[in-house]
Order: C-alpha cells, then sequence, then structure tokens
C-alpha cells in the first residue's frame, strides 16, 4: 500500500526557517488539502516532500524509504508531482505532453509500449482532453491546459499525486472540474495532497485540511473540525463568517 | 516521413558537389570514378578533393546541427547554439593558439588536437558548472563569459600577430572552411564527431520531458543533473570536433532545428537526427554555391553561412520576442 510520510520537515533559505517541523501523511482513498497564506512553505514543504528539494531536518518516506535517495524513475512510477503551472518550452502536442507522464517507464513521446498507449488514452478520456489529442498545446484555454496537465500526472497511473495549486488562474467551472479529477482519483484508491488558495474549494472537497502559517502547520483535520472563523483569523488574518463548510471572506484584518 | 526524405537529399547533395567543380564532369565519369573503375585523373579529384570536402561539410554541418538541437532542447530556448556555451570560441582559441606559436608547422595532426583539446577544456569546465548549479541561466551566463573570454584572448593574439603570414592563416582558419581537406583531416575529427553525436542520440529522451520545465521534468523520473552533463559533454564533443575539421561555422546549429521542429511536433529528441541531416544538407549545398561564385578569392563557407544565418537568428528572435512577451 502506498504512503508518503513527513515526519518533522525543516527547511532552511539563508538563515531562515522556511518550513518548521512538518508532519503529515498522504493515505490511499485520502484527499488532502494544504492550506496557508502566501509565503507561508506551502510550495517548499511540496517540494520537500517530493524529494526534490533537500530537508535540513527531518524526513520524508516513500514506501517506507527516504523519498530524496530513491532513483527519479522509480520514484516517478509511485507518485506524481504537478508543480505550479510554468508555459511550456514548446508547443508541443497535447498527446505528446500526457506521454511524458509515462517517462519513468521509459516511454517517450512517439515511442509508447502498449500499456503506456492505454494508460495515455485512458487518463485523457477521464480529463476530458481525448478531443484535443492532436492540438498544440499553444493554442489551448487555461482551463484546457490544466487538464493536459492532470492527464499527464495521472496517466503515470502512480498511487500518490502531489499538486501545487493545479486550480491557480481557472475560472471557478474549470475550478470545479479539476477538483472532481482529483476526487475520482481518490474515490478509485489513489491518494492525494493538492496546495489549494481557495479555502471553501478545500472544504467542500478535501477530507483532510492541513493549516499552515509561517512555515507550520498549525493545525490539521477533517473540514469539519478545523474550519472555523478563528483558524481564517490565525492563518490568513481575514475576518471570515462559517456556516458548516461554507465559507465568507468580510474583510482583512 | 522527413527522416528518409532528407536522407534522399543528402545522398543527391552529396553526389551532385562530386561532379561540380572548376571541371564539370560527366555523370557516367564521376559515377565510374566513384565505383573505383574511371579515369586517373577523374578518381584522383574525386577521391581526393570533391568527395572529401562535400564529407567534411556534411559532417561539420552534421554535427553542429544535432548539437544545437540538443542545447535548444536542455536550455528550452531556440536560440542556443554550440557557440552559445563558449565552446566554438575556445576551440578556436586553441587552435589559434597553435597557429601563433607556429605548433601547427610541426604537424598537421596539432591544429586539430588543440581544437578538440580546447573544445574538452570548456565542455569540462561546463560540466563542473552545471553540477554546482540549478538555474540553466547561469550555465548559459558562464557559457556567455568563456565565450567572450575567449574571443578576447583571440583578438589579443591577432593584435599582437608576428608577422602577416600567420595572421592571414589565423583569419583565414577562424572564417570556417572545408576547402582541401582530405580524408585524413577527416578522419582525425570523425571518432570525436561520432562519439559527441552517440552521447546525444543516446541521451535524447530527456529533452523531451524538458519540455515541461525542470521542475516537472524532475517529477516524471529525469535525472536533471546527469542530463545536463550528458548533453552539454556531447554537444561540446561534438563541436570542438567540427570546429577543428572546418573552424568556425556559426548559425546552422540554430537554424536547421528551427526549420525542423514543426515536422517532428517540436518535439526536442525527434528533431536531433532530422537537424542533423539537414544542416548537413545545408552545408553541402552552401559548399556547392561557394565553389561556384565566381570571386577572385574563394568566399569562405562560414561567412556564407553568417550572411545567411545572422538575419535568421534576428528573424527567429523576434518571432520568439512576439510570441512570449
Amino acid at each position: 500500500m502506498a504512503e508518503l510520510i513527513v515526519d518533522n520537515a525543516t527547511i532552511q533559505h539563508a538563515q531562515q526557517r522556511v518550513v518548521e517541523r512538518a508532519s503529515f501523511s498522504i493515505q490511499p482513498g485520502e484527499l488532502v488539502a494544504l492550506l496557508g497564506a502566501n509565503g507561508a512553505g506551502k510550495s517548499s514543504l511540496v517540494r520537500a516532500s517530493v524529494g526534490l528539494q533537500a530537508m535540513d531536518a527531518g524526513s520524508a518516506m516513500l514506501n517506507g524509504k527516504p523519498i530524496h535517495r530513491m532513483d527519479a524513475a522509480t520514484r516517478a512510477k509511485q507518485l506524481a508531482y504537478l508543480p505550479q503551472v510554468r508555459p511550456l518550452a514548446w508547443p508541443s502536442r497535447v498527446k505528446d505532453v500526457v506521454s511524458l507522464g509515462r517517462y519513468g517507464y521509459g516511454a517517450a513521446p512517439g515511442a509508447l509500449s502498449d500499456p503506456d498507449a492505454q494508460a495515455v488514452d485512458k487518463a485523457m478520456a477521464d480529463c476530458g482532453v481525448l478531443s484535443l489529442a492532436e492540438r498544440a498545446t499553444d493554442t489551448l484555454s487555461g482551463g484546457e491546459l490544466a487538464r493536459v496537465h492532470c492527464a499527464r500526472a495521472f496517466a503515470s497511473n502512480a498511487p500518490l499525486i502531489v499538486a501545487d495549486e493545479p486550480t491557480a488562474a481557472l475560472d471557478p467551472r474549470h475550478q470545479l472540474m479539476i477538483m472532481a479529477l482529483f476526487k475520482n482519483y481518490v474515490a478509485n484508491g489513489g491518494g492525494a495532497l493538492v496546495v489549494l488558495h481557495d479555502v471553501a474549494l478545500a472544504a467542500q472537497h478535501a477530507s483532510q485540511l492541513l493549516w499552515m502559517k509561517n512555515g507550520e502547520i498549525v493545525c490539521q483535520g477533517s473540514p469539519s473540525e478545523t474550519l472555523t472563523a478563528e483558524r481564517l483569523a490565525e492563518v490568513y488574518e481575514v475576518q471570515a463568517r462559517v456556516h458548516g463548510l461554507q465559507v465568507e471572506m468580510l474583510e482583512a484584518l | 516521413m522527413i527522416t528518409p526524405c532528407l536522407i534522399v537529399m543528402c545522398f543527391i547533395a552529396l553526389f551532385v558537389a562530386c561532379f561540380i567543380g572548376s571541371t564539370t564532369l560527366p555523370v557516367e565519369r564521376v559515377v565510374a570514378a566513384l565505383l573505383g573503375h574511371g579515369e586517373a585523373g577523374d578518381e584522383l579529384v574525386i577521391w581526393s578533393i570533391r568527395l572529401p570536402r562535400a564529407l567534411a561539410a556534411f559532417t561539420v554541418g552534421a554535427t553542429l546541427g544535432i548539437s544545437g538541437a540538443a542545447l535548444q532542447g536542455l536550455l528550452r530556448n531556440p536560440l542556443a547554439e554550440p557557440g552559445v556555451l563558449g565552446v566554438s570560441a575556445t576551440a578556436s582559441l586553441t587552435a589559434t593558439v597553435s597557429l601563433y606559436y607556429g605548433l601547427a608547422t610541426l604537424s598537421p595532426w596539432v591544429l586539430p588536437i588543440a581544437a578538440i583539446g580546447g573544445a574538452l577544456l570548456a565542455t569540462a569546465l561546463l560540466a563542473f558548472a552545471a553540477v554546482r548549479t540549478d538555474s540553466v541561466v547561469t550555465l548559459i551566463l558562464i557559457g556567455v563569459g568563456i565565450s567572450s573570454f575567449a574571443a578576447a584572448l583571440m583578438s589579443l593574439l591577432i593584435n599582437l600577430a608576428p608577422n602577416p603570414f600567420s595572421l592571414a592563416d589565423m583569419i583565414n582558419w577562424m572564417l570556417g572552411s572545408v576547402a582541401n581537406r582530405s580524408f585524413d583531416d577527416l578522419l582525425l575529427s570523425l571518432p570525436f564527431m561520432v562519439l559527441g553525436v552517440l552521447i546525444l542520440y543516446g541521451s535524447r529522451r530527456g529533452l523531451s520531458a524538458l519540455t515541461l520545465g525542470e521542475e516537472a521534468a524532475a517529477g516524471i523520473g529525469l535525472n536533471l543533473k546527469r542530463q545536463r552533463i550528458l548533453t552539454v559533454v556531447g554537444a561540446g564533443i561534438a563541436t570542438g570536433a567540427s570546429v577543428a575539421l572546418a573552424g568556425a561555422i556559426g548559425f546552422v546549429g540554430i537554424i536547421a532545428p528551427h526549420l525542423v521542429r514543426p515536422f517532428v511536433a517540436h518535439d526536442p529528441a525527434r528533431s536531433l537526427v532530422p537537424s542533423a541531416l539537414l544542416a548537413g544538407l545545408l552545408l553541402v549545398v552552401a559548399d556547392i554555391g561557394v565553389r561556384l561564385t565566381p570571386t577572385n578569392n574563394e568566399l569562405k563557407l562560414g561567412v556564407i553561412a553568417a550572411l545567411i544565418g545572422a538575419p535568421a537568428f534576428v528573424w527567429i528572435a523576434m518571432r520568439r520576442g512576439r510570441s512570449n512577451g
């Protein structure tokens, strides 16, 4: 059973602690949302948790092995990572971008084995981008491109996914579509950690919330347990009203 | 589809290069000489002059083309080229040093060996830097620094040239040409060219991964440091060997990949082989043009390449500027 366990992660940049003793885990069937204000250390924690940035203390263990010492391809087959979306270097075809999700299996665009091709087709179908397969990525809308990147992550068939702001800069409809993709993935036995900026979106979809402030995870638990007006005041410095899982942001404190 | 077409066109161009020259040979005499049962004079012209020259143009173009395509994939920038990391400049410098001190007169092998040595020195520096930095921009800037320093030392050497003969020698060679190359010249560079090309071809898959950006590429299972070292070293060896054979010939490593990319769905890995073939083809054709141009001094291949290549470079840069803001 795949699981990622991060224990007491501490990261420093130029003498400054950006992440302080952060602990959490990702298990199959769980959709964990990482919340926090800009600069809270979310991206640093995520990068270190997937083994792409060194920790100054603490550990991240993927299936019981230290993740930063794992071979890149072996790790990629167990854990798919979606960093914040950056422009692609070339106007590649959608199908080729999704094919890159199979890189850890030795595949390359235009050189897919049968299992690779099946996984790529299934991922494109699941994310609703099958009809875009032959399109160049520079002709896509932001929402379409976000789904292409999700398809790329799902194509790896990795049991765990870590995504850094997959809904950034998307309209509400596309945000909901992306969250539906992750919920579907989790419902099928995957485990996901998703960095989100939209508290309401997180509360509505996630099974666990990690609240991060100044590099520390100040609280974690289910949305119904941890989503309170006091928490929003502490983590985001906003005055808000909370009704169940509904959030109404009032003003900055 | 594009690769077989280019292979056929390369063979046609190499064949045409064999029967065009100061005396144009009829096709049947060229074929007879190539097959080894032509007249003695024809065989001498074909096997000692025209074919080695055409093959030199092709191999130099091909190595520059594949190096350019690989560096563009690594640096995710269509304006990268073998010269951008300072390898050509360093190879030119060490070759010029061997001319300056008259070492090149000791043996015909000194000049090529010096150029390859310079290229390896530059690639070693870059490989060392590539392990230490995670930033492509830093790597490019280090290349620009190496390039500028080599160019400065080169200017110093030309400034202090002891006599007009060594000055003429240096400049002739720096302009870039494949005139009067023999099979012996070709065979000294060829092993390095093959080694560099094999390294680049063997590591091509990672270039596709880098389309996503470095962080995502690492996320899908690419070993970034290893990829950087392989591409930098492969391109360095290949470029150094081509400088050894023909001097500095610029821009072909930018133009060929640019033309090829739309035919391979903009996939850097699949652009390598067609870029090599097209760049080789371009230089063979350009060299035929050089030989046909009726000027008193024969035009240098490197000069023609730059005259066509530099405006094309600016055009590519401006188009890129418009689309990327």
